[in-house]
């Protein structure tokens, strides 16, 4: 458990992000949020550039990435993510609307650590939500020496 | 020269005369033996008659013993030149006299022998008795020189005969002279023609019959011949294209039709070489087996492309066939032909054509591929982009509840629960028809099924709808299939999850599912309950997407369910089929034939 690391949501729909929010605040998970509208961002986020050059936070314990964004989709940001040899050890989820096979596969082609495609109902998705962050945040052991 | 080879003139002329010759020569041999005989006997009849005379002459002498008289009977021989020797014998044997008187004794028989006449080495000889009144009185021996009477006969004989046969050997030869022509000159004749009709290969020309003899049947069976050879050259130049060329490949022979379809007269090809017709249509080593083929006798086939003398191209069925010398190297080649330009113009049509249908088949295929791209791109929008802001509407209207829950009363509630209930039904809707366009767009992975194990696997899941139901499931023996198991457990799903929904309204449901094996169909499976059922005169809309007989709020349901069910079996090679009354139950069928079989593997939406 480590609750100084935060949560990286790439999202480019509002709307997905509020609801994203709401699960997370239904279940008081503390680690702090840290929202990108697309996958430049995200990137700019993780290397620390552009509006993100600032940041003097350690990297997220958990990536949420949605599949089709603008600028850089989620497949491009993961491809790099996991090429990285500094990133490739957060966990990343696809969190995506679709259930499409090709996606399916080229995200386990690029080293996803889960893929979740997001229920239509809330609730079932507010399940889903909880069941991710309290994995990989809360159960699950990031590799040693990860700061 | 042996005498078969000599010509015909000379043998009959050497048959006649030998002929004659010989019958010449056997005649005077018979005439000659004859003669001899004659003469034999007649020599013996007048020496005998001379021995009459003389023994007649000489009784007296011997019955007076006088020896002067007997000797001068016996010196009248003188006359007879050819009487060599004589003499008389008394009665007791004794040498009586002599003739010539002369002659010592030694020269004269010392002892009587046997009365008559016999021929000795050189000579005729005999007794003859000397008889008067009945009483013996001694006996006359005569010596007859015959050898120089045969020398001058024989001699006058063979000048005789030669002379006849050297009039025989003129008239022979004058008559065969003549008499040879009657032969020789219709096998001349025939040979002529026949000579005549191979140079030219006119076979339209007849022998003359000059006589109703043999010759004569010869030249009718010639000029038969010749009509039968006729009758097939044209029947063959009414059909082929017939040309000759000699081992070089010179033109020798061409027939009409060859002129008329080379566009060349008759005179233009004789003695040109046949490449003179060669389009360049065919590769060096083409041409090369097909001289190497007929150079060693062998027979070529094949179909070519000339040139006609217009430049324009034509096909040719061909067969080329070697004659050979006796030393097994050709003499001729003749090239039989039959116009293909056509069927070649046809095929090359056809293969035009497929070409295009080809060229079609991938332009079609190249707008399906792009159409089924845009089915993809279309069902991963539907897919994102429309569950996104279902997904929204449930969310907010979730969110709006909790906001609300205070404040507003049971309408309030209730709008917003239909808000969310249909956002979660059209959700439902969406996810169902994304697997229905993935079962027709998915390729099918053929694997061995147990259908047992399937259908108890997804009875087990079925639970929630049938807890607290009372169920008979009856399942009959299932045998195991080739098919795509992910596909198959989509059927099976449907099939149950629709036969325990529908008989929900019975206090005792059953449901039956069974297998038959039927020759036309294969493997028919069923699915039966005693259900709510339905009516035959809607038994088409069942299998069809959105159809529905039952309102929603009697089942609920999306209507693709057997839609599904008929795609995924009709990509297994099966089919769909469904029986029922209302209130009575349903049954429904699909078949999946016996040897597994996929069919197409794009279906649209």
């Amino acid at each position: 458990m480590n609750p100084i690391h935060s949560i990286l949501l790439a999202e480019d729909s509002s709307s997905d992000v509020e609801l994203t929010l709401a699960a997370f605040a239904e279940h008081k998970l503390a680690n702090k949020i840290e929202v990108v509208d697309d996958g430049a961002e995200a990137l700019d986020y993780l290397y620390c550039r552009g509006k993100f050059k600032q940041r003097t936070t350690s990297n997220p314990a958990l990536i949420l990435l949605d599949l089709k964004m603008p600028k850089v989709d989620g497949l491009e940001v993961l491809r790099q993510i996991k090429q990285d040899a500094k990133l490739k050890s957060i966990p990343v989820v696809m969190l995506t609307s679709s259930r499409e096979e090709p996606d399916l596969q080229r995200s386990y082609q690029l080293g996803v650590n889960a893929y979740v495609v997001k229920p239509v109902e809330f609730q079932s998705f507010v399940d889903a939500v909880k069941q991710i962050g309290a994995f990989w945040v809360l159960y699950n052991e990031p590799p040693p020496g990860n700061a | 020269m042996p005498f078969r080879n000599i010509p015909i003139q000379r043998k009959l002329m050497v048959i006649i005369l030998l002929t004659s010759v010989v019958v010449m020569m056997l005649m005077r041999g018979a005439f000659f033996t004859y003669e001899f005989l004659t003469f034999r006997k007649t020599t013996v009849r007048q020496l005998s008659t001379l021995g009459e005379v003389i023994a007649a002459n000489s009784t007296a002498a011997l019955a007076f013993d006088n020896q002067d008289d007997a000797r001068e009977t016996l010196a009248a021989l003188g006359a007879e030149r050819h009487i060599m020797v004589a003499c008389l014998y008394d009665q007791q044997g004794k040498l009586f006299a002599k003739y010539p008187a002369g002659l010592s004794d030694a020269a004269f028989p010392a002892a009587l022998e046997n009365d008559g006449y016999r021929f000795e080495r050189a000579y005729l000889a005999g007794f003859q008795p000397v008889v008067q009144k009945g009483r013996r009185l001694g006996t006359l021996y005569l010596q007859f020189d015959t050898n120089s009477v045969l020398h001058e006969w024989l001699w006058g004989s063979i000048e005789i005969a030669i002379a006849a046969m050297a009039v025989v050997i003129l008239i022979a030869y004058a008559l065969s002279r003549t008499l040879q022509k009657q032969i020789s000159q219709p096998i001349l004749a025939l040979a002529e023609t026949a000579r005549a009709v191979s140079e030219r290969r006119d076979y339209s020309v007849r022998a003359t019959k000059l006589g109703h003899d043999e010759l004569g049947l010869l030249t009718d069976a010639f000029n038969q011949l010749l009509a039968q050879i006729h009758a097939q050259k044209t029947a063959l130049d009414e059909h082929a294209i017939v040309a000759i060329t000699d081992p070089r490949g010179r033109i020798t022979y061409v027939n009409d039709k060859f002129c008329a379809i080379s566009k060349y007269s008759r005179e233009e090809l004789i003695g040109q070489d046949h490449r003179l017709i060669n389009s360049g249509h065919h590769s060096k080593e083409f041409i090369r087996d097909l001289w190497t083929t007929i150079a060693q006798g062998r027979v070529w086939k094949g179909e070519i492309c000339n040139r006609a003398k217009d430049g324009s191209h034509y096909w040719v069925d061909t067969t080329i066939v070697p004659f050979l010398k006796p030393d097994g190297k050709p003499y001729e080649y003749v090239a039989i032909r039959a116009d293909i330009t056509e069927r070649k113009r046809a095929e090359e049509q056809i293969h035009l054509l497929n070409q295009e249908l080809e060229q079609r088949v991938i332009q079609r295929t190249a707008q399906l591929e792009a159409a089924n791209q845009e089915l993809e791109a279309f069902t991963y929008s539907v897919s994102h982009d429309l569950r996104a802001p279902l997904r929204h509407i449930d969310g907010f209207s979730e969110l709006l509840r909790k906001q609300v829950e205070s404040v507003t009363d049971d309408k309030g509630r209730h709008y917003i629960k239909t808000i969310s209930d249909s956002a979660k039904r059209l959700g439902r809707l969406i996810d169902e028809l994304l697997l229905f366009s993935r079962m027709g767009r998915s390729a099918l992975n053929q694997a061995r099924v147990d259908m047992r194990t399937q259908i108890d696997e997804i009875i087990r899941e079925l639970q929630p709808d049938t807890q607290g139901r009372q169920i008979q499931w009856q399942i009959g023996e299932l045998p195991a299939v080739q098919a795509d198991p992910v596909m198959l457990r989509q059927v099976w799903a449907n099939l149950l999850g629709n036969a325990v929904k529908y008989t929900r309204h019975r206090t005792s449901a059953r449901i039956e599912i069974a297998h038959r094996h039927d020759a036309a169909d294969g493997n028919v499976f069923h699915v039966r309950d005693n259900g709510a059922g339905f009516d035959m005169q809607y038994t088409d809309k069942l299998f069809g997407v959105f159809q529905r007989l039952h309102s929603a709020k009697e089942f609920e349901g999306t209507g693709i369910g057997l839609a599904n069910v008929r795609r995924i079996v009709q990509r297994h090679g099966g089919r769909t089929w469904a029986e029922g009354r209302v209130d009575e139950g349903a049954s429904f069928y699909f078949s999946l034939p016996s040897a597994a079989s996929s069919t197409r593997t794009t279906t649209t939406l």
